[in-house]
């Protein structure tokens, strides 16, 4: 047995190392700042990067392990030991190398989380836990069936395939019972829905169970065909997949779900008037709302104020109120994008093409959709360019206009900057700004002159 | 000749790479498509050739395992040739497939080029590891290239990553043609002892 022990280790140990290093250039390569700067959860769900790596080194140790127990032949020479201690004595150092994997991929992803006010999701760290599970078992019973020189690549390629594949077939329910889907989470705006959570841990626990059950028929000394052990095998891994299916009936095709906006905290940070006895306060728009830690040095609502300042300034009546997420809002809401890793021109932009919307489709011609569309790309660029400002420069963002359509447009952009250095607008170009902005969302309105 | 040819499974050899080889054109139009985390589309495709690919290969170390050890080490003939004579039945009857394959359909080579790469990093793996562990070999390269092979901002593939392609360039061909020469000159070309792992006990 000291000889067995030795080698579950060295085959652990081995493993574990070259799984650091895959693991350590695969979320090099993949790690998305957007997610995981400043949210528990990005971070927690980011960690499943890895999953590939500690899933599959799972599935070559127990396959593995399997092969090894396979050669003794536990099942057809009496033994007294029962099989649960035969599997956890072997399984045990594998299952602990790919959770190493997974543990480090998370200290590492930690180190973005500072600021953040959520705390890491247990649920899914139990998700990624018994996904780690159901392969290492997988991989056993392969290794207590095959021959070796198929069990062991059999067992990688399967959990690779089944991890990744699964990802991107059409029948949702597949994508969260193999749980890798659930690493593509989540900008600070965003979270995870829990029923996803659920699948993969219904889905991966259940499963790992079902095939823990099948593994002991190799392990349990018997002269009977046992009917009862893979009877109770198939029954669990139906009702492993028959209640993970339940579980994500009505998921669509991410797990991803719009954070809902009473977690916001608004401020309003100019323009606060006192009236009466002078302990009645009110806030003039805009009231900017956030969710805790978006915009951790304050950076966003400074700039976000100052454009919306301009945009009013120059007659548009912008909605009051700013929410920084992209669920769909009413009319006197605007919507932005704003990460912790965002820079503010990026924000103030979101806020200005947010809030002029897409050209609408009104069905016309081919001629007509173009002039449409030219109106839409010079009025961004117009605005873009008075509301731009030393500090806050969005004029990058600006869609393309060609030397033709721009020396049309010329005019108004001297207009725009000079309006950016604290000029008022002509009645001509105050005129163009309103018919075009208004065109740009109703067909009823007509376009202006020279677009 | 006839104990050794029963007992390393020649026929068996012959018979998996005659089919992997004449279901070319049928795995050709196979796509499976993987998430894609490295940026660019969400999803990328992988051709099902990778896949079947590992196959004869995986199989060639299965029977290599599964044969009579006793029966080789203790054969007189020379082993390197007779290993030599395995692998030559591996490529001829892939190659036969292929060409039968390619009387009712257009003639497709990169499952023999796909196959001929992963049976050099299997007979490296044979000759490095053992038996039971030298398919990881492949096959981890097969996943490498399915996970790392995109190149997404000069659109196509990494050149190291040719399995991925479809239409074979001159330099995978070369590649291949280097890996399996010098798989197969480290397979065969290997001591008796290193083989076996035997220990000597002479002193």
């Amino acid at each position: 047995m000291k000889g067995v022990w030795k080698s579950t280790v060295f085959t652990a140990a081995a493993l574990l190392l070259v799984g650091i290093c895959v693991a350590f250039l695969f979320s090099q390569s993949m790690l998305n700042l957007r997610y995981v700067t400043g949210y528990w959860l990005g971070v927690t769900a980011q960690s499943g990067l890895t999953l590939i790596v500690s899933a599959g080194i799972a599935a070559i140790g127990g396959a593995i392990e399997g092969s090894r127990l396979k050669s003794t032949k536990a099942n057809q020479i009496p033994h007294g030991r029962k099989a649960w201690h035969i599997a956890l004595r072997v399984l045990w150092p594998v299952f602990v190398a790919a959770l190493i994997i997974q543990v480090l991929s998370f200290l590492r992803l930690s180190t973005h989380g500072a600021g953040a006010s959520d705390i890491p999701n247990l649920s899914l760290l139990l998700a990624f836990f018994t996904i780690v599970l159901f392969h290492l078992m997988l991989g056993f019973n392969l290794g207590l069936r095959l021959a070796p020189a198929l069990s062991i690549p059999v067992a990688l390629v399967s959990s690779y395939f089944w991890l990744g594949s699964a990802w991107a077939v059409n029948y949702y329910p597949l994508r969260y019972m193999s749980g890798l889907i659930l690493m593509d989470c989540c900008r600070i705006y965003e979270t995870l829905n829990a029923s996803a959570i659920m699948t993969a841990i219904a889905f991966n626990g259940l499963g790992a169970i079902a095939l823990a059950i099948f593994a002991r028929r190799k392990l349990v000394y018997s002269k009977k065909p046992q009917i009862a052990i893979v009877g109770t095998a198939v029954l669990v891994a139906a009702a492993s997949f028959a209640v993970s299916a339940n579980l994500s009936n009505g998921l669509g095709p991410v797990p991803v779900v719009n954070r809902p906006t009473a977690e916001m905290k608004c401020t309003s940070s100019r323009h606060v008037v006192s009236w009466g006895d002078g302990n009645k306060k009110f806030s003039l728009p805009p009231k900017i709302c956030f969710f805790p830690g978006q915009d951790p040095s304050n950076r966003f609502a400074a700039s976000l104020d100052a454009v919306w300042s301009d945009l009013d300034r120059l007659g548009l009546r912008p909605p009051k109120t700013i929410l920084a997420t992209n669920v769909v809002v009413s009319a006197n809401k605007v919507g932005i994008v704003a990460t912790p890793v965002s820079n503010p021109a990026e924000v103030t932009y979101s806020l200005v093409s947010d809030f002029v919307g897409q050209p609408i489709d009104c069905g016309e011609s081919e001629a007509a959709w173009i002039k449409r569309d030219l109106n839409y790309r010079s009025l961004i660029n117009f605005l873009l360019r008075a509301t731009s400002h030393n500090a806050l420069d969005m004029t990058g963002f600006a869609p393309s206009l060609d030397p033709a359509e721009r020396a049309t447009f010329d005019n108004r952009f001297a207009s725009a900057i000079a309006f950016s250095r604290g000029e008022s607008l002509n009645t001509a170009t105050s005129m163009w700004l309103k018919q075009s902005f208004e065109s740009v969302r109703s067909c009823d309105a007509k376009l202006p002159a020279r677009s | 000749m006839k104990l050794w040819t029963k007992s390393r499974g020649i026929v068996e050899i012959a018979i998996c790479s005659f089919l992997v080889g004449l279901s070319a054109p049928i795995i050709l139009s196979f796509q499976l498509t993987l998430p894609n985390l490295t940026g660019g589309p969400l999803f990328a495709q992988v051709p099902g050739t990778i896949l079947l690919s590992l196959v004869p290969s995986i199989y060639y170390s299965y029977l290599y395992e599964k044969s009579n050890l006793i029966t080789l080490i203790l054969t007189k003939r020379k082993l390197w040739f007779l290993e030599l004579a395995a692998i030559l039945t591996f490529m001829v009857a892939m190659v036969l497939g292929v060409l039968v394959s390619g009387t009712f359909s257009n003639l497709n080579w990169e499952l023999f080029r796909d196959s001929a790469f992963s049976l050099s990093l299997e007979l490296t793996g044979l000759t490095l590891t053992s038996a039971r562990i030298a398919s990881l070999a492949p096959a981890s390269w097969v996943l490498l290239c399915a996970l790392f092979g995109h190149d997404f901002q000069n659109g196509g593939f990494h050149q190291w990553a040719f399995l991925l392609e479809q239409d074979s360039t001159q330099l995978s061909w070369i590649i291949t043609t280097i890996t399996l020469t010098l798989g197969t000159a480290l397979f065969v070309g290997q001591g008796r002892q290193w083989r076996f792992k035997l220990k000597s006990h002479s002193s």
